[in-house]
């Protein structure tokens, strides 16, 4: 499933060389497009969950869907599942010079995004978490004015990154005063935004 | 013990709304344009009531297909006889939209009506992210109403307004998120709600006359 130019030494020393200069990295195509398109298909078939909370600290609106990776399981999902647990992760072990594990106790997430939803300012940080990823599994481009990208707000500007097909973003979230403050703006469109994602976590924990 | 009897007798719409004269007033607009705002529409008080206990009413944010709507809706039907578990402003709002409201409407619209759904409360919520895209076709035999009970307003830029939409899909009216206000509207309209924008919320209980 990894795209195989992330297998060139010299781009992968381009790529760690600017994660432990920023600790934040957008890879483009990272999984190869065939994949992607196997695990965006896959969980397009599954029924997602409408998840709404209009909390003070940290409010949303999305839908979800949560699943094991099961052993022996040739379900597109289970697949992308185990090998995001075993060949992506050495990968991003490697790259960032961590040893981390996909969290045992969580399941695996995907979102889906669609006109109305959102995801409001928060920075990831809960003193376990290392490293946030998110897979991006939308096809569909549109203009960020319309919402649903991807908002680094740093304290000096906001680095936006568009949904990806196939890409994953990787930011350090292992320290509060460190840990960027991201958000998703309201996608005021009804377009199709797909992601997988969640959190690395230093093994044993 | 009968709804009647345990709503007393006095009506739980505002009094001034039981004056004929302001039914014949209210006639005239009707005919022209087939949609009326109402402030004031409870008795004195019955609104801040209804607020503080529908806050506390299980929702659940989901979507109708049918509307194309995202928004967080709850929905209490209440027992065809007097149950004083319920809370007394509900017994007072059914009163309101059953007993007293039916003869009002008629009195604008010339229409004998009745409740579409006798004890049956809708209540929807507008928050950030909700929107009613698809515009609900009324039958011809309805006047929809919409009671607003929402604690604050805002601009349209910020979505959250009720809008009037004609045959062609075009916005013609359009009812800032109100306070006791009741909303009627006939079936040349329909309803869109457009993309509510920044936290606020929308509270209207909801529903429809028919003949």
């Amino acid at each position: 499933m990894l795209n195989p130019r992330l297998r060139d030494e010299t781009l992968f020393a381009e790529l760690q060389a600017q994660w432990q200069a920023e600790r934040c990295l957008r890879i483009e195509d990272f999984m190869d497009g065939a994949a992607a398109r196997e695990i965006r298909d896959a969980l397009r078939a599954e029924a997602h969950t409408l998840t709404s909370e209009p909390a003070w600290v940290l409010s949303y609106q999305f839908f979800r869907f949560s699943w094991q990776a099961e052993e022996n399981c040739d379900h597109g999902i289970c697949r992308f599942g185990r090998w995001w647990k075993t060949d992506a992760v050495a990968w991003i072990n490697r790259l960032t010079g961590r040893d981390l594990v996909v969290d045992p106790h969580k399941m695996m997430h995907a979102t889906l995004y669609g006109k109305g939803c959102f995801l409001e300012p928060h920075n990831d940080y809960d003193g376990r978490r290392q490293i946030a990823y998110v897979v991006g599994l939308t096809e569909d481009s549109w203009p960020r004015t319309e919402g649903g990208h991807l908002e680094m707000l740093r304290a000096d500007r906001v680095e936006h990154q568009a949904p990806g097909f196939g890409s994953l973003d990787l930011f350090d979230v292992s320290d509060e005063a460190t840990a960027p403050t991201h958000r998703i703006p309201l996608l005021t469109r009804p377009v199709e935004r797909r992601a997988f994602g969640g959190w690395l976590v230093e093994e044993g924990e | 013990m009968l709804l009647a009897e345990a709503t007393q007798a006095t009506p739980a719409i505002h009094p001034r709304l039981g004056d004929p004269a302001l039914w014949k007033e209210a006639a005239a607009t009707w005919r022209n344009q087939g949609y009326l705002r109402i402030e004031s529409a409870l008795e004195p008080g019955l609104a801040a009531e209804l607020a503080h206990l529908l806050n506390h009413v299980p929702s659940a944010a989901g979507i109708d297909e049918a509307r194309a709507e995202l928004a967080w809706r709850g929905r209490l039907q209440l027992p065809e006889y007097y149950e004083a578990q319920h809370s007394a402003c509900l017994w007072r709002l059914v009163r309101a939209l059953e007993q007293d409201l039916p003869p009002i409407v008629e009195g604008i619209t010339g229409r004998p009506l009745r409740v579409r759904e006798p004890r049956a409360l809708d209540v929807v919520a507008l928050r950030k992210g909700s929107f009613a895209d698809l515009p609900r076709e009324a039958p011809a035999t309805e006047v929809t109403w919409w009671l607003g009970l929402s604690p604050g307003t805002w601009p349209a830029e910020w979505g959250g307004h009720l809008e009037l939409v004609d045959e062609d899909g075009v916005s013609q009216v359009r009812f800032p998120p109100g306070w006791d206000t009741l909303d009627l509207f006939d079936e040349r309209w329909r309803t869109r709600v457009p993309l509510v924008k920044r936290p606020v919320e929308g509270v209207w209980v909801r529903g429809a006359l028919t003949c």
